[in-house]
């Protein structure tokens, strides 16, 4: 397994070093670049042209690459040219911002989306499986910008005006923290956070949740016509025992394949939602920085998002060799 | 000051301070009650950097001037210069040149103890000379020859005389150079004083910048009192929020407290709230269509007064603008003291556009409508960057001018792309709408004068050689009523020759929680008085207990 793990991380390599010089030359093939930023009729273009200097963008492309590539295998991402700070610090703060918001987004998705498929399956055709299939499809044909929208317009602005609404669910529109937030206790903090993490973690995770809904839906009612399912009702096991364990472990198979799907996907998803809630992730930065030909923020960034795919698909391939036991890595 | 909206639509969206003191009764609080709460402040713009040397952005430079650091000069609000870290000034003759000598306040200090002198003016004066900087605005210094230190506290600068030889230091804020002293001037902008720990001399401190997120400043306690002392706010929060409809939800639900620039369309909503209101005031922006004046089609200029007069200018301010804007007539806004006020805009003609038309010989002579003269058709291109105002503006000219024989073609494009085909040499376009600012000192030969056609911002290849006169003299003469004929006889030119049509001049809307109170934004900016912003103690939020 150990070997197996190595092996793949080692693979990883080459690919995620073609990512970014492939990155690296698209960057620089689109026109304009950092000092657009300054553009303005009262700077004099003699400053612009310094300004390229300072920053090394006034030396060729093949330079460029060989010293960025010299300074990243060291481990410095260098100076953001945007934003005045180093790219480390700016990832520093920003990846950790968007693992909480992606990683409890994805902990609904899986659990409501399973949760919901089972129900589903083990009651097929009945009223509840209609009702549940027409919201997931509802659910899942809205955008999750437009879907935060909606949220903060409910749940963030109109029930402030709902006298008997319960205060805790009145959520805040944006932000990861309150405004008085430094002067909370721990547990203030905490829920604080909590409080800011509702409505983009459901705008992010619900229409995802819906899709996994659908997928274990199926794949469920393939499984629990199997044979052996029939075996272990026939010897006289309770249905709950029957579902949960010797059907779920199997109906999960294809659901793990779509987690290591929807990781990447969750980043990229989330410009849309960290726009929408102010939320300073990654997703942001990425964008942002690439209308503003930050080439140093886009090259560190695009090198985390590749690392968090590549890890991603390999946590997948290792959770098949947990539910499913004839698949083993040597 | 004149800060009169002329279309109809916006009267009734202008609530001054008036308004809301007549809610609030200021009396009811009296001098020592208004210090203390929190304001949040949110804007469209993310802030990167305190450090004046590395960021000129207007969104920065007014957290700079009016927060951290302090200017030397300020603008009163008819735009006169009055004492600020500078008790005093004066000038002299020295040879045909002028020497100015400015005597700073000795109680100013650094967050950190240390003095705030006139060395730092100096290291300051000396890192925006240097052209390793890369200082932006350095062109503004561009008549000063060189900086002399007298004592601690007095700075004599030997310049060349110039009307506007006062205006950068009203934007400059010194920089410490206890701190900053050693970086070489080519790594001051990647210095992370200006993001991670900028040390300040102004009213309020720094505490806090989570990048993409938010600055917190508090209330800096010791600000000398011949600089107005203490803020009456302990703390100010400056989020950056992209999205308008998160920031309309924040100021009504009462956790926003200034929202910076309300798109037209929420105004009503705003107002329609009772614990929101909103201020308007004229800003430095105006907008236009640029015409590439290498274009056969837009190389004369009674064809450009005839787009300019089939162009409905009043509906474009009313219906993207929300009647947020004043119909412009050239690069002088009505807040400058040059700008001609008996100059009327072109009207809205669509009759007299196809007369003009005719005469210059574009007619429509097959089924498709089209004008054309010597084979060729009057159609082009209308681009802009990705802003859906802009959109709209196309999309409303696009429909103008078709109904005078005109085929517009529309594009929105990628800024940086765009930028590549309007600022080349080879003008690769044929128009454009943009925005641009104005300058408190406006110097307009970046734009109009006929030498060096091939420099960025001469994208309408626009040359008249009565204009490039007027521009030469109208910089180097110090009497302003010896200029303002010159300036009147400029914007008459522009006017007749429309190298832009210009659209209008920008108001700039804000939305006001209920709870803010002594706020006065104008042209100066939106923070410009920031430090006499304040709350009523029954009206600042809870803190959590903790103070």
């Amino acid at each position: 397994m150990t070997a197996y793990i190595v092996r793949r991380l080692l693979q990883a390599i080459p690919l995620l070093l073609g990512i970014l010089t492939l990155v690296f030359i698209f960057m620089h093939a689109a026109p304009g670049d950092p000092t657009a930023l300054y553009m303005n009729p009262s700077i004099a273009p003699e400053v612009l042209e310094q300004m390229r200097q300072n920053w090394g963008l006034d030396q060729p492309l093949h330079i460029q690459y060989v010293r960025w590539m010299k300074s990243f295998l060291t481990g410095d991402f260098g100076i953001s040219l945007a934003q005045s700070r180093p790219v480390a610090a700016i990832l520093a703060e920003r990846i950790p911002n968007t693992l909480i918001l992606s990683g409890v987004s994805l902990l609904l998705i899986f659990t409501i989306g399973i949760a919901v498929g089972i129900v589903q399956a083990v009651r097929q055709y009945s009223v509840l499986d209609n009702a549940l299939t027409f919201s997931a499809l509802f659910i899942y044909s809205m955008p999750s910008f437009w879907l935060g929208l909606m949220l903060i317009l409910i749940f963030a602005y109109k029930v402030y005006q709902v006298d008997w609404w319960p205060v805790f669910l009145r959520f805040p529109a944006s932000g990861m923290t309150s405004v008085n937030y430094e002067m909370l206790g721990f547990w203030g903090k905490f829920g604080d956070r909590l409080h800011h993490l509702v409505l983009p973690s459901i705008a992010l995770g619900v229409s995802s949740a819906a899709s996994i809904a659908r997928y274990m839906r199926s794949s469920m009612l393939d499984v629990i016509r199997q044979d052996y399912i029939r075996t272990a009702r026939a010897k006289g096991l309770p249905e709950r025992t029957v579902i949960l364990k010797h059907a779920l472990k199997n109906a999960l198979l294809p659901i793990i394949t779509l987690m290591g799907l929807y990781l990447p996907f969750l980043f990229s998803g989330a410009v849309l939602v960290e726009t929408v809630f102010a939320w300073p992730g990654m997703g942001r930065t990425i964008v942002e920085a690439i209308y503003q030909r930050d080439y140093p923020v886009v090259m560190a960034t695009t090198f985390v998002f590749a690392v968090m795919v590549v890890i991603a698909n390999l946590i997948a391939d290792l959770l098949y060799a947990v539910v499913d036991p004839r698949i083993r890595y040597e | 000051m004149r800060r009169i909206l002329t279309t109809g639509l916006s009267v009734a969206l202008i609530f001054g301070c008036d308004d809301a003191s007549q809610q609030y009764p200021a009396s009811d609080v009296s001098e020592a009650q208004r210090f203390g709460g929190t304001a949040v402040v949110a804007s469209l713009n993310e802030v990167n950097s305190m450090n004046h040397l590395a960021s000129v952005d207007e969104t920065s430079q007014e957290l700079q001037n009016y927060v951290l650091f302090t200017t030397l000069i300020r603008y009163d609000e008819s735009l006169n210069s009055v004492p600020y870290l500078a008790e005093s000034w004066d000038t002299a003759s020295v040879d045909n040149h002028l020497a100015l000598t400015f005597h700073l306040h000795d109680d100013v200090y650094w967050h950190d103890g240390t003095p705030t002198t006139a060395n730092d003016v100096k290291f300051t004066f000396d890192r925006i000379k240097d052209p390793a900087t890369a200082y932006a605005r350095s062109s503004a210094l561009s008549p000063y020859d060189s900086a002399v230190v007298n004592d601690d506290y007095t700075i004599t600068f030997f310049l060349q005389r110039h009307p506007g030889f006062m205006d950068p230091w009203r934007f400059i804020s010194p920089m410490p150079e206890h701190i900053l002293g050693d970086v070489p001037a080519a790594e001051l902008k990647q210095h992370p004083f200006g993001s991670v720990d900028p040390i300040g001399n102004g009213p309020f401190r720094f505490v806090e910048h989570r990048s993409g997120d938010r600055w917190i400043f508090v209330a800096n306690p010791d600000f000398p009192e011949s600089l107005g002392g203490p803020p009456y706010l302990d703390r100010l929060v400056y989020r950056y929020i992209p999205e308008a409809t998160t920031k309309l939800t924040e100021l009504l639900t009462g956790t926003l407290d200034v929202y910076i620039i309300v798109p037209p369309a929420q105004i009503a909503e705003i107002e329609s709230h009772h614990d929101a209101r909103v201020v308007t005031h004229e800003n430095r922006n105006y907008a236009f269509v640029n015409w590439n004046g290498r274009r056969p089609f837009f190389s004369d200029p009674a064809v450009r007064r005839a787009l300019t007069l089939a162009i409905d200018r009043e509906a474009i301010v009313n219906v993207v603008r929300g009647g947020l804007g004043t119909i412009a007539t050239g690069t002088v806004p009505p807040f400058h003291w040059a700008h001609n006020d008996g100059l009327e805009p072109l009207p809205f003609d669509p009759a007299a556009a196809r007369d003009l038309l005719d005469e210059a010989g574009w007619v429509a002579s097959d089924r498709d409508g089209v004008r054309e003269r010597d084979g060729i058709r009057a159609a082009f291109e209308l681009r802009t960057n990705q802003n859906p105002e802009r959109e709209d503006i196309m999309t409303l000219v696009q429909a103008n001018l078709a109904d005078v024989g005109i085929e517009v073609t529309t594009r929105a494009q990628e800024g940086q792309s765009m930028a590549r085909d309007i600022f080349g040499p080879e003008r690769n376009f044929d128009a454009f709408v943009l925005g641009l600012q104005t300058e408190f000192n406006i110097d307009d030969r970046r734009l109009f004068s006929c030498s060096t056609p091939d420099a960025p911002y001469k994208w309408a290849s626009y040359c008249n050689p009565r204009v490039d006169e007027i521009l030469d003299q109208v910089v180097v003469m110090n009497d302003r009523s010896q200029s303002l004929p010159l300036w009147y006889e400029y914007q008459d030119i522009i006017q007749h020759d429309q190298p832009y049509t210009f659209l209008y001049y920008d108001v700039r809307a804000n939305g006001l929680s209920a709870r803010m109170r002594g706020v006065e934004m104008d042209i100066r900016g939106d923070l410009q008085n920031v430090h006499d912003w304040w709350i009523a103690p029954a009206d600042r939020r809870a803190t959590g207990g903790a103070r």
